[in-house]
């Protein structure tokens, strides 16, 4: 069974189970890679034109977007090559660990997820009716799931690189941390009025 | 077996001074090894935020070039806690009162943790 370094191979399953990502849906998607490429060029460039028309957004990314567009059409590749192995889980990880390390705060990341999202159901609709694959348009599901799987991966990482800053700033062993996450608020005390 | 030998080094240690009210020994991960608490204190908050300030007091010491720790130390308005190590992986915590002669109660404090240290 699929496991990353910080999801259980349970977790994963159960992500694949209630998502329905099926074979067919692998299936799907890597018929999609020719229609991918038509569209991921694009979808790069609209990606970056909003992350850079923010002022909030753009101040991480403005200097370097030549060095980060190939990295991210490949990306979106990668969603299309229909195999989604344990090497696939560990490239979303470690996107997760790039990210935090930049300190891009986590809702950037999904903020831009459901940008693509908006994007990618009209993009492949476009694309496989001009190479002639109309029905590919009925596909689009398996790549939000897909998304979605990854974002999951991504958000994981995110939590687990903090959850290790936090480790490495105060000492605490891991278990301690978790063990203070997991503490049950304080009961309040009840005024005596509402007694009985 | 082991809980029963700790509770005795416990009882031993609020026995030895009237200002000691409770005392307890926390693992490093935060669980409550042993404990001789009021009935009212949640045991795995108390573990768990012992066993962080510990962590805390050690690493504060050590960016400050304080050395090794050897205790941390609450003042309250009604009284202290002391926590110190027991051992590589556990906190001996202590809650005394407020006009306690502190003194005495770290050196039964280190005592103690001796004792538990041996158990452990
Ligand atoms: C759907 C969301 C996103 C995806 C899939 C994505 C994808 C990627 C990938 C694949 C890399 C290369 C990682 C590596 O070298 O291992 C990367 C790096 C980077 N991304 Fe993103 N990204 C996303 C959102 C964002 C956002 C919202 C920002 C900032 C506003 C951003 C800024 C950066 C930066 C600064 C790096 C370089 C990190 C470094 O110094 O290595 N990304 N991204």
């Amino acid at each position: 069974m699929l496991h990353g370094t910080y999801v259980s191979a349970d977790d994963i399953q159960t992500f694949i189970n209630v998502a329905d990502f099926s074979e067919t849906d692998r299936q799907h998607l890597q018929d999609l890679a020719p229609v991918a490429r038509e569209f991921v060029p694009e979808l790069t460039n609209l990606f970056y034109v909003r992350l850079l028309v923010d002022p909030v957004t753009s101040v991480y990314i403005e200097e370097r977007i030549e060095e980060l567009k190939p990295l991210h059409m490949d990306w979106l590749m990668d969603l299309f090559s229909g195999n989604y192995d344990e090497a696939f889980v560990a490239r979303q990880e470690a996107i997760g660990r790039a990210h935090v390390a930049a300190h891009i705060p986590a809702y950037f990341v999904a903020a831009s997820m459901a940008f693509l999202r908006s994007m990618m159901p009209s993009m492949i609709e476009e694309k496989s009716q001009a190479l002639g694959r109309a029905n590919c348009g009925e596909w689009v599901g398996s790549v939000l799931r897909l998304l979605d799987f990854c974002q999951f991966l991504i958000d994981r990482a995110y939590e687990e690189a903090r959850m290790d800053r936090l480790v490495q700033a105060t000492g605490m062993t891991r278990k301690l941390l978790e063990n203070l996450v997991m503490l049950k608020a304080k009961e309040k005390k009840k005024p005596a009025s509402d007694a009985g | 077996m082991r809980e029963q030998m700790l509770k005795s080094i416990l009882s031993d240690l609020n026995g030895a001074s009237a200002d000691i009210e409770a005392s307890a020994v926390i693992s490093s991960d935060g669980l409550t090894m042993a404990a001789i608490l009021p009935q009212d204190v949640d045991e795995d908050r108390v573990g768990a935020m012992a066993a962080a300030m510990l962590s805390l007091g050690e690493r504060t010491a050590r960016e400050l070039a304080r050395g090794d720790l050897e205790q941390v130390m609450v003042k309250g308005e009604y009284g202290y806690i002391l926590m110190s190590h027991a051992g590589k992986d556990a906190v001996l915590t202590v809650i005394a009162r407020k006009d306690s002669k502190l003194g005495l109660i770290l050196l039964d404090a280190k005592r103690a943790s001796k004792a538990i240290s041996e158990i452990l």
